[in-house]
Formats: structure tokens, sequence, C-alpha cells
């Protein structure tokens, strides 16, 4: 210890002692020369002869002081920031590299740091106490998934032994709040006893729900509210809690408002708003309409907590169990139903994992691209300073201690980098997160903290070490005195320039992956967008509208208002057509419907064919612009009384009966107590869902990865949802048609909220702005790299040239035609790309597979894709090239060759 | 002359430690005496000296003083410390281990 200590104080003490130190040492070594002469005099050798040999044999004075200063305590340190000086003022010389350091490094870094950011959040646990043993539970059926029932969710809470608690959710609907005379919308959420709890969820004030106010069977009108709402709708008026609100015009009583901070799990869901109001799972029925808690309506997501030590195959095994029981319960409706689960955590932020790691991955490349540019230019920077190099070295520097402060240098640049990074990644996230939330996963949150700091520190460092290392290593001292030697002229090295040239190909290389990836998700989007819809999207207004409640409880009091809703309409000025649709348009809430040709023999419920659902006023195919192929268009004499009627879609129809007639014929349904159902026309396939859903691409599908569209078009009086999309399309201001359609609305009954009200061609843009953004931020790097590259093939060029100046001229002197000259430098750089296309387009293979489960209409191989990143790299490698060889062999040679 | 031997590591040290054990002498004066003492077997190069001194120095197991040399120059000269003297006491009984293990070892080979 003390021996430590000891060291310690020498190591301080020599800070303070350096000049007596040198001076010390100076006076010692004099005096050994001095000795040393003295003897040599005495044997009678001439003075200049003894005090030559006296240095020689004390082997070079400036050696001796560096090996002693070398074992002195704290030398590292001192060392150090005598090197970080001595780096700072040989940046201060050199600004223009400095500043595209900096510049290269504090983008690259920033860059990658800040999307490493998003990438982290999208793995972290979503900030629910004990969140990474939540799981969240659906159900599975041949061909599909979804909601569970009500007995599923009854099942699980009774049976499952894998969960400490199992809590069920509904985040869909909405109910009209109907106070001072007007109605206005409020998102719900149904949750059962145990959802707040289990999520954390703060309430602000009053109370969370008791046991008994939320049991499914008997449930009692009580509701707790949002912040929002509270603050909305109630002004954050404190007596509120405990009186009674309406709801669909039923009492109910508030117990207390929740803190802001809590996110519902609803939000995970696209196109779901935060709920303004939580209410018992067991209003459900009576609240939106429906029938009572059976299997008909699945409407409920679970999610349950595991129990300690339980693993996720366990928990599954209890799943099946409990699958395997409802099933021996009730053979009809559950006999091939499954339960299925996933962490909670993949459930929330899954749509955004794989675009996250995509863009990670980019924004790497793009730093590895910026540091071997910078490696690079501090080889070219080391070429001229060769001179400088070699004389310290011949003063006594030794080959470790220039390759030390070598690495200092870039070590010095790399912290800067970092720290610009940093403070630039800190803006970048701020703007990525509230992206990710908007576009991609509503309940991701993101922040810089520490992983994310030690992310930029491996970063820095690892710049350090190539752009640093790698060259300094590269640059080895047995050419230094061979530079010497040569006075300091310029020759060119083969080394470093092989090096430099290697480097050229792998940034070509990096390049072309990148944009071969940008190439495949631009080509699948314009694809995907330029596919079109199937119909007329231009001049819509749509808005949503929910008839719920106990006025609307018979279905044909819901037709009687759709009636009303279209005559009333029909007289305002500018409205065009009025087109009803149920349950929604470009949505993912999407009801669907299993089929089967009534003149076959099913194999099993399995056979049956699912289609989506569509409830539709009379017209509304033509008033879209849907052309049918065959047979009517529905019409309004398909009255509730009338034969069921449906139109289907053709894709459908050749599924159903290939090579034949499909209008006259009858569909059968699974349960042959209801009756069939003709099918009286054929319409043109046409889409209906978000086309490009993160959601869909999480759960392994693509881009309108259903496969054909299969939908069926029911009269909506025959089918009455209570939930409907009304699209009205119109000529004029759209600000004038809303307001009309509002008046419309309230005239028929005031209690009738709207919401969600929006031109159809606003939707697509929003549903269309994540993967456009993916696109284009990955195109923008792309872009970058393919920049850098550019650039380092330039500065490869440029500088193989400027080294063979002298030889250039020679030959043009000797008669070389200028133009061959330029042809054979621009072939040489020409080459360098294509190497690097090469290796660049197996690169974008293995990336294309990666992005194929992204990509709609191209392969993972695509050729267009693939030769035009080539042309392009080509193209551009040869304008690197051709300007500096023409400029230099057409004007410099000679001119350096006469200067000579 | 003779045949010179590598010095092994750490080894440098303790002759240093053992040449200043009869008393101060100034940095070419050790290289000398360590040279005199093994018949010509180690010539200390000042490149190598000079450091370990500076570093023995700061162990605190030398001082060091200007004085007059022999031939009525001024050099810095060393001598043991206290803590000198322990450490070749404990480093010489080390060595004698060593080497008494060695010869067995070697003996038993030959």
């Amino acid at each position: 210890m003390s021996r430590l200590a000891h060291r310690v104080w020498v190591a301080i003490a020599n800070r303070f002692r350096g000049r007596r130190f040198e001076a010390e040492l100076d006076r010692e070594l004099a005096s050994a020369v001095e000795e040393l002469t003295g003897e040599g005099l005495a044997t009678g050798l001439s003075p200049e002869e003894a005090r030559r040999r006296a240095l020689l044999a004390l082997g070079g004075v400036e050696q001796v002081k560096e090996a002693v200063r070398a074992e002195r305590g704290g030398v590292a340190l001192e060392r150090l920031a005598h090197d970080a000086r001595f780096a700072l003022r040989a940046l201060r010389r050199a600004p223009a590299y400095a500043t595209a350091a900096l510049l290269t490094l504090g983008l690259g870094i920033g860059g990658a740091t800040a999307v490493f950011s998003v990438v982290r959040a999208v793995l972290r646990a979503p900030a629910y106490p004990g969140a990474e043993r939540l799981v969240h539970i659906w159900a599975t059926w041949p061909g599909g998934s979804g909601n569970l029932g009500y007995p599923d969710f009854r099942a699980l809470a009774e049976h499952a032994r894998a969960f400490e608690s199992v809590a069920a959710y509904e985040s869909w609907g909405g109910v009209s709040l109907i106070r001072d005379g007007r109605a206005v919308r409020l998102a719900t959420s149904f949750v059962s006893t145990d959802y707040l709890p289990m999520l954390g969820a703060a309430v602000e004030r009053g109370r969370g729900f008791a046991a008994e106010e939320n049991a499914m069977a008997s449930g009692r009108a009580v509701a707790i509210l949002s912040h929002a709402c509270w603050q909305r709708d109630f002004g954050g008026d404190e007596s509120v809690l405990g009186s009674v609100i309406r709801l669909n015009r039923a009492p109910y009583t508030v117990i207390g408002v929740l803190s802001p901070s809590f996110r519902d799990l609803g939000q995970a869901e696209s196109g779901t708003v935060a709920p303004d109001v939580w209410l018992p799972a067991a209003s459900a029925p009576a609240l939106l309409g429906q029938a009572p808690l059976t299997d008909a309506y699945s409407i409920y997501w679970a999610v349950a907590r595991l129990r300690p030590g339980v693993s996720l195959t366990e928990a599954r095994a209890d799943l099946e169990r409990i699958a395997a029981a409802r099933a021996h319960e009730d053979p009809v409706a559950r006999a091939r139903h499954g339960l299925a689960l996933q962490p909670l955590r993949e459930r929330l932020a899954g749509p955004a994992t794989r675009p996250a790691w995509l863009l990670f991955g980019a924004a790497t490349l793009i730093l590895l691209l910026g540091c071997v540019n910078l490696a690079s230019a501090s080889l070219v920077r080391l070429e001229r300073r060769r001179a400088e190099l070699a004389v310290r070295s011949a003063l006594g520097a030794s080959t470790g201690r220039l390759v030390q402060q070598l690495v200092v240098e870039a070590g010095v640049l790399a912290l800067s980098g970092a720290v610009t990074g940093l403070a630039l990644a800190t803006l970048l996230t701020r703007w990525l997160g509230a992206w990710v939330q908007a576009h991609v996963a509503a309940l991701v949150e993101q922040r810089v903290d520490g992983g994310v700091l030690l992310c930029a520190a491996t970063l820095a460092v690892g710049t350090m070490a190539l752009f640093g290392v790698v060259p300094a290593l590269a640059f080895r001292s047995t050419e230094l005195r061979a530079a010497l030697a040569r006075g300091g002229s310029r020759s060119a090295s083969a080394g470093p320039s092989r090096l430099r040239r290697g480097m050229a190909v792998v940034q070509v290389a990096l390049a072309a992956t990148l944009l071969v990836g940008a190439g495949l998700m631009g080509r699948s989007l314009t694809r995907l967008l330029g596919q079109g819809m199937g119909y007329d999207t231009a001049d819509l207004l749509t808005l949503r509208i929910d008839l719920s409640g106990e006025r609307y409880a018979d279905g044909a009091a819901r037709i009687r208002f759709a009636d009303g809703l279209e005559s009333e309409l029909g007289t305002v000025p500018g409205a065009r057509s009025v087109t009803l649709w149920g349950p929604s348009m470009l949505a993912n809430a999407t009801w669907v419907v299993s089929v089967f040709p009534e003149e076959r023999v099913p194999g099993g419920p399995e056979a049956f064919v699912q289609a989506f659902r569509h409830s539709v006023n009379a017209g509304a195919l033509g008033h879209l612009g849907i052309p049918l192929r065959a047979g009517r268009e529905l019409l309004a004499s398909d009255r509730a009384t009338a034969p069921l009627v449906a139109v289907i879609s053709e894709s459908l129809a050749k599924e159903l009966w290939p090579g034949e007639v499909a209008v006259g014929k009858r569909l059968r349904r699974v349960d042959p107590a209801l009756p069939p159902i003709e099918v009286v026309g054929v319409a043109a396939d046409a889409q209906h869902r978000d086309r490009y859903s993160l959601d869909d691409l999480a759960a392994g599908i693509g881009p309108c990865g259903l496969g054909p569209q299969r939908d069926v078009y029911l009269p909506y009086a025959q089918r009455p949802n209570p939930s409907l999309t009304l699209a009205v399309r119109f000529s004029g201001e759209a600000a004038g048609m809303e307001q009309a359609v509002k008046r419309a609305v309230a005239h028929l009954d005031a209690d009738v909220a709207v919401s969600d009200v929006m031109l159809l061609d606003q939707r697509l843009r929003r549903q269309e702005s994540a993967p456009a953004a993916i696109t284009l931020l990955f195109a923008a790097f792309a872009t970058f790299a393919g920049f850098l590259a550019a650039l380092g093939l330039y500065g490869v060029v440029a500088q193989s040239l400027e080294l063979r100046t002298r030889e250039l001229g020679i030959r043009l002197a000797l008669g070389a035609q200028a133009g061959r000259l330029v042809r054979r430098e621009v072939a040489s750089g020409l080459g360098l790309a294509a190497g690097g296309a090469v290796l660049g387009i197996a690169g974008g293979l293995i990336l294309g597979r990666f992005m194929s489960a992204l990509l709609f209409g191209v392969g993972a191989a695509d050729p267009a894709t693939l030769c035009g990143v080539t042309g392009a790299l080509l193209g551009l490698a040869a304008a690197t090239t051709y300007w500096p060889a023409r400029r230099v062999i057409r004007r410099g040679a000679l001119r350096a060759l006469r200067l000579e | 002359m003779a045949s010179r031997t590598e010095l092994l590591q750490g080894t440098l040290d303790l002759l240093i430690l053992a040449a200043l054990q009869a008393g101060s002498l100034h940095g070419l004066g050790i290289s000398r005496r360590i040279e005199q003492t093994t018949r010509g077997a180690f010539a200390v190069q000042p490149g190598s000296l000079f450091p370990a001194l500076y570093r023995l120095e700061e162990q605190g197991w030398l001082e060091s003083e200007w004085g007059e040399s022999e031939n009525r120059r001024r050099a810095k000269f060393y001598r043991l410390t206290r803590a000198g003297r322990r450490q070749l006491e404990a480093e010489t009984k080390s060595w004698e281990r060593i080497a008494a293990a060695m010869a067995l070892a070697l003996g038993a080979a030959s």
C-alpha cells in the first residue's frame, strides 16, 4: 500500500518538477560526456575525436534522455496531455481536414446514436410495473386470429395456472356523452377489474373500480375519466366526482380520474386513440348495442401477468390446456380455436422492430463509410507529414511514440465528434420519438439514457480505432528512414496507397448495399401506391357514427336512422352521393364472415373461406366507383324482410366457383341455422384495408399480403351494424360539407356523436406516411452513403494522380496522348468501383432477404434495382475519376515538369 | 574480451544495487563497476543504465547528490538508501534460491 502511495506521490511530484528534472538530466549526461572525453584526452586523442567517441559510447544523448523520460512515474499521463495539445495544434493547422472530420463524425455518431435510441426503446419493456412478465393473449383459429370472447376470458381468469392475474380490455368503441344538449363522442375502454391495477394506473382523483362494480356478469354503471377528458369536457371541475353523467343516454357515476401519465394498451392498435373513459367490461353489451357476453361477439384482448418462474413455454402449454377444455365444452363454436400469447413488449413494439434495426444498420454503415473516408484522409495527411515524422524519428522518437501520437490525434477528433454527435442525437431523438409514436408504435417511448450514451461512446472508440490506429499501423516506421533519405520529396509508396484503394472498394460496396436496399424499398412503395384502391377516392368526406345505446338496440331503429340520414343529405347542395359503409373504411378493424358454396358439402369449419364483410347502402358500389363485373348492384328493394343477398368480389367469386357463373349461387355460413345468402352481383376487386400496416408486417403479413381481395358486400338493411362510416362525395368546400353533415345528423338525433371527420385522401396519405417516411429516411441514408463513397473514390484518385504528376508529365513529354492517359485513369477508377459494386450487390442480396417481408411486388433480388444501382455507381465513379484525371493530365503534368 | 551475456529482465536493478553496496558511485562508475565485477560479462549501455537509475531513485532505493569525481569533475553520485539495502538483501536471497534451483535442475539434466 505504502509503495503504491509512494508511486502516486512521485507521479504527482514529477508533474511539478518537469523543468528541474530536465535540467538535472541534462547536467548529468553532460558530465558523463565530459568524463568520457577527459578519459579520451588522457589516452592522447585529439579533443574533437575524444568528444566524438564519448558521444558514440553514450549512444545518442537524446535517445538516452527519451529512455529516462519513459521510466518516470506519471509519464504516461503527461505524455497524453502533451500529445493532446500537439494534436490540437496540428488540427488547427489543417482546418479543412479538422472540420470535415468533425462533421463526418458528428453526423455519423449522432445519426447512429439517435436511431439506436429508437432500437433501444423498441426492445425495452414498456413502462408498466414488472412489464417483463406481462403477456398479451389472443385467440387463433384455422386461417386467422383475433379477439377473445367473454367465455374465453372467464376460462382464463378461472382456470389458468401460469398467471398471477388476467385482465381483459376492449378499446375500439365509442359512446356519446350528452352534456348541455350537445353530443360529444368519447373513446371508451371497457376493462375488467384487474386491468388498471395490473398496469399500475395511478388514480389522480377519486378511486379505481371495486371488484363488485366490475364483475363481468353484473357490473355497475360507474366510469373513470381520463385526465384529458376531465379537463376538456368537464373543465377540470372537482364536483364531477360522484356525479352522474349520461353516456348514450344511460346514467353513469364518475368515480375517479386517472393520472395523465397512464397509457392505455388499446393505443397499441393503429387507428385507435387514447381512451377518454374507462368503463366496466360488463357495460359493453349495453353501451355498444351488442349481444350479451357470448362467443358471438369476440371483442376482448387479454393481458396477463406470469407467475414468477413460469416460462413462456409453460404458459403456452397452460393456454393449450384451457383451449382444449373450451373445445370440449363447446364443440360447435370452439372446436378448432386455440389461445396464443406473446410478451407484451413484442405486441407493443413489434411493428417497429424490423424497420428500426434496418435503419440502425444503415446509420452504422454510414458511420463506417465516414470513418473509412477519414482513415483515407489521415493516410494522405501522414504521407504529407512523412518528412516531419522522419525527422522526429531520427531525433529519437520511437515508432511506438509516433503511433501513439497519431492515435491521440484521432482520439481528440473522435471525442469531439462524439460530443457533437451526442448533442445532435439528443435533438434527433426528440424528433424521432414523436414520429415513432405518431406513426409506428404509440406506446414506445424513447429517451437518451445510459444505454444510448454507452452506444455513443462505443461508436466513438470504434471510429477512433478505425481511422486512427489502422492508418498509423499501416504506416510502419521502416519507410521513414527511406523517406528521410529521399529528402522528403514526394513519391508514392505502395503500402498505404494499396490500403486506400482497398478502402475505396469497401466504401463503394457499402454504398451499393444501402442503395440496393433503398431501391427495393422505393420500388415496393411505388408499386404499392401505384396500385390504386380500385375505386375513386377523390372528394370523399368520411366520418364515423356509432349508433349504440338503448335507442338503437333494435336493428330497425338503426335502419331508420340510416335511411333518414341518406334522404336528409340528399337535399344538401354539393353532396353528389352518400355512401354508408360498415364498419369502417381503410381501417384495420374489419369484420369477417366465413362462407362456402351452398351446393357443395364443406369438409369442416376450416373449409369455409374467410372474407371481409361490409354493410353498405343501396348503390354504394356505384357511388364509390367500384365496377360491377356481373349481375346487379345492391338496391333499395333489398330490405330487411327481403331474401338475403350479397355482392361479392371477383377474386372471391373465382375462389368459390372457379370457371362458373357466381351470380345466382348461394352462400352457406358456418352455423347451419343461418339462412343462405344469394349472390346477386360480382364486383371488381377493391382495397378496403390499411395497405401497409406495420402491425400486419409484424404478424408476418406483407403489404397487401392477405392475398386476393375477398370481400362480401351486404345491404345495410339486412346487416345493420351499430358502427358505420359515412362517405359523402361532394363538390365545393370540405368545411362547408362537414358542417352540413353534422347539422343533418343532429337534426335526426342530437345525441348521436360524429367523430373522426377526414377526407378519404387524407386517410390514405396518413396511412402511407409511415412506409413513405421509412423509405425516404433509408433513401436519404443511401444517397449520403453514395456521396461519401464518391468522395472517397475521388480522394484516392486525386491523390494517386498528384503523386504521379511527374510520371504523367514525362509520359506526355515522350509523346503519350492525353486522351488515352485520361481514359486509362478513368478505367482504373472504374475498376475499383466495379469491384466494390460486385461486393455491394452481394451485400444487397443479403439485405434484400432480410427486408423481403417489408416488400410488395418486388423480389429480394430485383434485377432492375441491381442493374440500376450498378449503373449509377459506375457512372458516379466515371465522373469522379474523369475530372481530376483531366485536370492533372491536361494542365498540371507538363507544368510540373517544366517547374522541375 | 569475454563474451557478453544478455541481461535478464530485472537483473540490471540487482546489479546496480550490488555495485553500490561498497559506497557511492556516479553513473559511469556504476557501469564500470558492474563490468569489472562480472569480468566483462555484462556491459551496461547508458541507454539502459540511466533510466534504471532514475527508476530506482523514484522507488526510493537510491539517493543522489552532486559531488566531485576522481578526475575532479562534477558528477551525480548515487548511494543505497536503507530501503535499498533491504531490497538488495531480499533480492540477493531470492536470486540465490533461483540460482541454486537452476543449478540443481541443470545438474540433474546433465
